[in-house]
């Protein structure tokens, strides 16, 4: 249903399917860079999570927003709310089990091992924090300093004079560093 | 502020500035090194699978639903001969593993016992067991 200030489901619909490639691109990029920082769902699993959140109105899609923004805040909330099941649920995700025994015994409980394809660097890589980050860039002076600047919420030409650089090196850092997230 | 707090809200600043950079930079940056027809079709298609998925869902929930409502409230048709279903219900009573109170059979109607009989033998066959 669609009212003054969110969009209706075919409203929305229709909304995704005018967005550019540029966006799809840029979406494609922000679920790389969320899937490697946060949580072990996949880059794709975090966009089609979001797409299915909004396409089924669970998730409002304020009517005034550009629909790229709409689409990354959708996939942030997946992934941190994926994040938080990931740490405070009883069940650990990243491990799966096989069932060892197909008699159930009430007093032994069922008899499992787990298979964990999940590595511990994995684990270190995702855990939420900027070092899943600088760890990207670590062979990389350069994209480091961009990492820092943007960490501390500062960029564009703010972040070229911070850094002491002209502004074509800054555009061509990003540059970079945005291939880098995106080839994930 | 705690090292990991602090080091989690930088994470946050990140993906904040980095969102702000990806919007301020061109299309055509953004779009370097891609096929904007390839990104276009692989958008529709993840538009449709999200769409097939939500049908999916939506399709097992309704599921789940009418097979929750067919065992409550959907009249039982039987076959079965009304004494063999209370004899099988007398020899499932001395199951240990069932739990019926014996002397309620005798009290019970004819179309209960079906009822009881057809759902308990559908019960032993979904877990493996036989009548």
């Amino acid at each position: 249903m669609s009212d003054e200030t969110s969009l209706s489901k075919s409203e929305v619909e229709a909304a995704l399917t005018q967005m550019s490639p540029a966006d799809w691109k840029r979406i494609k990029i922000k679920a790389r860079t969320y899937s490697k920082a946060l949580t072990y769902l996949t880059a794709d699993d975090i966009i089609q999570e979001a797409l299915i959140s909004l396409l089924s109105g669970d998730r409002v899609w304020p009517r005034s927003a550009r629909s790229v923004i709409v689409v990354i805040n959708a996939m942030h909330s997946e992934a941190s709310n994926c994040r938080e099941r990931e740490q405070s649920g009883a069940i650990d995700h990243r491990v799966d089990i096989s069932v060892l025994s197909q008699q159930y015994d009430e007093d032994a409980g069922t008899l499992v091992m787990p298979i964990n394809e999940v590595t511990p660097e994995r684990i270190v890589e995702s855990r939420g924090d900027i070092e899943a980050i600088e760890r990207l860039v670590e062979n990389d002076e350069e994209l480091q300093d961009v990492v820092l600047v943007w960490s501390l919420g500062i960029r564009g030409k703010d972040a070229a004079i911070e850094l002491g650089w002209e502004m074509n090196k800054y555009e061509a850092a990003r540059k970079r560093l945005t291939r880098l997230l995106e080839s994930l | 502020m705690t090292d990991t707090t602090h080091k989690q809200d930088e994470l946050r600043k990140f993906f904040k500035t980095q969102l702000e950079e990806l919007l301020e930079m061109s299309d055509e940056e953004i779009l370097e090194g891609s096929d904007p027809e390839v990104l276009k079709i692989e958008g529709m298609a993840m538009i449709a699978a999200a769409k097939a998925k939500i049908g999916g869902r939506r399709m097992a929930a309704a599921k789940a639903a009418m097979a929750t409502r067919k065992v409550s409230t959907s009249p039982i048709i039987s076959t079965v001969n009304i004494d063999e279903a209370r004899a099988y219900l007398q020899a499932a009573a001395n199951d240990s593993r069932i739990t019926i109170a014996a002397r309620s059979l005798g009290e019970m109607s004819d179309a209960d016992i079906i009822r009881m009989y057809t759902q308990l033998n559908k019960l032993q066959q979904d877990t493996g067991g036989s009548k």
